[in-house]
């Protein structure tokens, strides 16, 4: 909203000239000054956010209204004209909807001399238009808050009729652009087809013009809710709708009227020629009775609510008196009863609703600010929290950033894992409604978004990109751990150029890079006290060769490896990515506390093996196998050492188990007869045989 | 062989002073110390010696084992001395070559603030909470006394679903789920990420986080409110920045309010950063509306409560002094990096 300095100081004497006090002001009166400007006319314009309940704060009245109730000084009244004709306008008008709730019209001359006084006009400069008797509409607009609408009389034909279209018409706007008028909006007709869409916009066939002699000039008063139907159908806000939209006050339909004929007028008004401007008949219908609602108010409430004690009960009146309340003779020492303003009936319907009136009028800058004074009570983590703060404290340490991705992408986006995974587009929740068409899809994995974030930051320069994102996913098969219809949290983790920051050393390999990301998983499972594996895994959008799963106890959790060459073939990525997606509501059931491990003081006794495992075959294979045989003082097992040589199809690989007893130390006889054991299981039950 | 005498002995130590002083740590050790050497024959020899005189003969041995094992000591220290510092004087290590280091990761601005107020809000009896972002109409709008075509679902271009749900366009939500529950009393937080179907500027983007916190119990007042809202700000931003309330209009709390801090760049002068108002909206807040209590069974004239939240990604914008709010959702990483 507009407002302009010099209309507020005409129903205002400002307590100052300062343009910075005068914005504290308004800000505090919640009409929060979002900016200022000066007109060529030295005039000040506020432009405000209004709240968005408060039809009545979109003009200078209702500013000045509580300006005048938050300094406590009087409101002077606007002039208005007092001899409109008693006769009606020339013209049947009628109304044939309980949607208008009010309907006036006035008949005016408007010869073609009219014109506009710019000492006058300037605030409403902007909406000069095609005829002087518009922008004096405007202003009363601007200045009352009160639409009004010229139209050309000479080519209204027949009657004025304010209805409901039963059926969606097509109406050619003062705009000059063609709107459907969707069924059961408000129209005002003419014998033969609408002249306006009530509350929203007119029409340009009854559209005044320099050559219009004559005009009615309507003001009115609708439902809100039935203009806010037909501006959002017809897709337009105008400054009209923004009004009608939250209520206007049937009060004023009248009196802007009359304050318009003033205007009009010569002497103090917008209209050089005092003669050739004047009313010629006014018709009112719907006229309706006011409603008169009635509010208890007890003091000791405000009181409270501002933790104020003392606040005087004659503070609270006065201000209230001055937002335009009448207090009830029923008002006493204890309560105040007060009859709500006309503009107000929108929005005030309970003792809260004058209680914030009155805080906001004495000000929040007076409220005795207090924390409640509660029992001291410090609850613990949520398990979410915990499970994010332990994945952190690993995946910092090791160079991974956190970030945060968009939740949308589209179906052309996703078209290499449909390929890889058939069907997965028809999971998707989708976007009925997305005004960017990137925003048709909510997304059902973040490895798109993560690669595409790796890819550019290489492609910026960066040698190390290592990020990790708890992302929400979206699908519409529910999953099974969430407690959520459509939706999971996911560790997503990404890879991309160097594990180490600084490009210098030896070349790295993919298959450090994911050795070194499973150490960073397996810390995040010692993290989570839990005992993690990585075992095999067939993920449709990873590698095959080069991918495999974080397994704990028998929970699979997710998958990691490098993207898919067909996904990086379509999307063009340069670059090979390494990714993960891990879900994050398994490790939040997978978690332990912490508890301190039992350990031996005793030595323990280690002993190597080298085995010829096929080239295609995990080496974790033999560790499961061995640890199969549960071995009572068998404490590890871990490769050591590997070599392949070429042109051979298996790789050598060094297994060290560890033997150890908790109470006395073993003898290597002992430790011989075990080692014969696991190497006759090895040959015979998984026909591994020992290297050459 | 001659008997071994004191006097013997004596000269043998004459012999190994004047020998020490001349030879190699290794020569002396061989010739005196190995087990071919002269003392392991002397104290072989104490047998032959007579009883009467062995005791002192033995000490005199024993005198001269330890001046040989001192002196040898000691050249061997030397000896250390000199080899570790003519080692020390041929090492080097380039240490201007880069680091090699696996980087140090860093949180994202936007969980940081979560975080951080997180912190801040448990030691006041928050519990955190998580919910759905594929909503329904009733817990976004409806139960928040947000009626169909109330003009403040304007302010909330809203995502529909081909599931018949919309995508939570605040954090909000969540309190119509908290008080659902009918808990009592209830000190709840939820932190997340929202959705508005509008195009992207500066200041706008269709993703965005929200931070939301729910109190509802008997007695609780405006003035409580807006003292648990000083107490998040001052731990966020310290005591010396200026905090103001300003009046707003939220459907689901009445009164409502904003809470503005002083601006960093101008100090409340006045800057193209805050509009030139000085001030900075950091959280809406409000006492919960009626509706909404009586909406879940609360009785609003014995219960209160209130809400505050904020946009996460505004505070985060502010702590990174980015002007583009998203600059926070772009992930260039060398940004955060610093």
């Amino acid at each position: 909203m507009k407002l302009y300095l010099s209309m507020l100081k005409q129903m205002l004497d400002l307590p100052t000239a300062e343009i910075s006090e005068i914005r504290t002001h308004l800000d505090e009166a919640g009409l929060e000054v979002k900016a200022i400007e000066t007109t060529e006319a030295k005039d000040t314009v506020f432009t405000i956010e209004t709240l968005a309940n408060r039809g009545d704060h979109g003009c200078a009245l209702g500013a000045a209204r509580e300006l005048s109730a938050r300094l406590l000084i009087p409101l002077r009244t606007v002039s208005i004209a007092t001899d409109l004709p008693e006769k009606g306008v020339s013209i049947p008008v009628r109304n044939d909807t309980g949607l208008c709730t009010r309907y006036a019209l006035l008949e005016m001359s408007a010869p073609g001399e009219m014109t506009p006084r710019s000492e006058v006009l300037v605030p409403g400069g902007a909406q000069q238009g095609r005829h002087p008797l518009v922008a004096v509409s405007n202003y009363v607009l601007m200045e009352l808050g009160q639409p009004t609408h010229v139209f050309d009389r000479d080519k209204i034909q027949g009657e004025v009729v304010v209805t409901a279209t039963t059926q969606e018409e097509t109406i050619t706007a003062l705009d000059g652009n063609s709107y459907r008028v969707p069924t059961g909006s408000v129209v005002i007709r003419d014998r033969s087809r609408i002249v306006a869409v009530a509350g929203v916009i007119g029409c340009a066939n009854s559209m005044v013009t320099p050559e219009t002699r004559r005009v009615l000039i309507e003001s009115a008063t609708f439902d809100p809710v039935a203009i806010r139907k037909t501006a959002r159908a017809m897709g337009l806000s105008t400054d009209a709708s923004h009004l009608f939209e939250r209520g206007t006050d049937t009060e004023q339909v009248v009196f802007a009227l009359k304050r318009l004929v003033y205007l009009a007028r010569g002497a103090s008004g917008v209209v050089k020629d005092a003669s050739s401007a004047h009313p010629l008949g006014l018709t009112v219908v719907s006229p309706g009775q006011r409603e008169v609602r009635k509010i208890t108010l007890p003091y000791q409430r405000v009181r409270d609510e501002m933790n104020l004690p003392r606040l005087n009960e004659t503070e609270v009146t006065s201000r209230l008196k001055y937002l335009g309340y009448t207090l009830d003779p029923s008002t006493n020492p204890k309560q105040a009863v007060v009859v709500v303003p006309s503009w107000r009936l929108w929005d005030v319907s309970h003792e809260q609703d004058v209680v914030e009136d009155v805080v906001r009028s004495i000000g929040l800058h007076r409220v005795k600010i207090e924390l409640p004074q509660r029992e001291p009570v410090m609850p613990e983590r949520s398990l979410r929290e915990e499970v994010v703060g332990r994945i952190r404290t690993p995946l910092h340490g090791n160079g991974f950033h956190e970030v945060i991705t968009k939740g949308f992408y589209t179906p052309t986006d996703i078209a290499p894992l449909e390929e890889l995974s058939p069907g997965y587009l028809d999971k998707h929740v989708r976007i009925s409604n997305a005004i960017d068409r990137s925003n048709a899809l909510l997304k059902g994995t973040n490895i798109l978004h993560i690669t595409g974030l790796l890819e550019d930051n290489l492609r910026h320069g960066s040698p190390a990109v290592k990020c990790y994102e708890v992302a929400r996913l979206f699908s519409k098969e529910r999953h099974a751990n969430s407690p959520f219809e459509f939706e999971r949290d996911v560790l997503s983790i990404g890879v991309g150029g160097r594990w180490y920051t600084e490009e210098w050393g030896r070349e790295e390999s993919t298959e450090d890079k994911l050795l070194h990301l499973k150490g960073v998983l397996l810390a995040i499972g010692r993290g989570l006290f839990v005992v993690p594996q990585i075992v095999k895994s067939r993920h449709p959008w990873l590698h095959p060769g080069y991918q495999g799963e974080l397994k704990i106890g028998s929970t699979r959790v997710g998958a990691f490896g490098l993207i898919h060459p067909d996904i990086k073939a379509a999307h063009k990525y340069r670059f090979d990515h390494i990714v993960g997606e891990f879900d994050l509501h398994l490790l939040m059931k997978v978690m332990k506390e912490f508890s301190a491990r039992q350990v031996a003081d005793t030595p323990s006794i280690r002993r190597d093996i080298t085995l010829a495992i096929p080239t295609r075959e995990w080496s974790s294979v033999v560790v499961q196998g061995i640890e199969g045989m549960k071995l009572e003082f068998l404490s590890a097992v871990q490769p050591v050492d590997l070599f392949v040589k070429e042109g051979e199809d298996v790789r050598r690989v060094t297994y060290r188990l560890t033997f150890q007893h908790p109470e006395r130390a073993l003898a290597h006889d002992e430790v011989d007869g075990w080692m014969a054991q696991v190497i006759s299981h090895l040959e015979e039950q998984m026909k591994v045989s020992l290297a050459g | 062989m001659e008997t071994l005498t004191t006097d013997a002995i004596g000269a043998l130590v004459e012999r190994f002073r004047a020998e020490a002083a001349g030879a190699e740590v290794g020569a002396l050790k061989k010739e005196w110390l190995s087990k071919d050497g002269i003392l392991k024959g002397l104290f072989a020899r104490l047998r032959e010696v007579s009883a009467d005189e062995r005791p002192a003969v033995a000490q005199r041995c024993n005198e001269l084992k330890a001046l040989v094992e001192e002196i040898v000591g000691e050249k061997e220290r030397q000896l250390d001395e000199r080899q570790r510092r003519s080692l020390v004087q041929k090492q080097f290590f380039d240490l201007s070559l880069p680091a090699r280091s696996p980087g140090l990761g860093f949180i994202h601005p936007i969980s940081r603030v979560e975080e951080t107020v997180s912190a801040v809000l448990r030691q006041l009896g928050f519990v955190a909470i998580d919910g759905p972002v594929v909503e329904t109409e009733y817990y976004c709008f409806d139960a928040l006394n947000i009626p169909q075509h109330h003009p403040a679902r304007d302010l909330q271009d809203t995502f529909y679903t081909d599931t018949g749900h919309v995508l939570r366009t605040h954090t909000t939500s969540m309190q119509s789920r908290t008080l659902e529950t009918g808990a009592m009393p209830v000190r709840a937080m939820a932190a997340g990420g929202v959705y508005r179907n509008e195009a992207e500027d500066a200041s706008h983007t269709a993703f965005f986080h929200q931070f939301d916190l729910v109190w509802v119990e008997k007695g609780l007042t405006l003035a409580n409110l807006m003292g648990t809202i000083q107490f998040v700000l001052r731990e966020l931003y310290g005591k010396r920045r200026k905090v103001r309330f300003v009046p707003k209009y939220y459907p689901y709390t009445e009164p409502s309010i904003g809470a503005q801090v002083e601006c960093s760049a101008c100090k409340g002068a006045g800057c193209p950063l805050c509009g030139g108002a000085g001030w900075v909206t950091v959280a809406g807040a409000g006492m919960i509306h009626r509706n909404v209590l009586r909406e879940f069974k609360y009785d609003p004239e014995k219960i209160a409560g209130f809400a505050f939240g904020f946009g996460t990604g505004r505070l985060a914008a502010q702590l990174c002094d980015f002007s583009d709010i998203r600059e926070l959702y772009h992930n260039d990483l060398r940004v955060f990096a610093g």
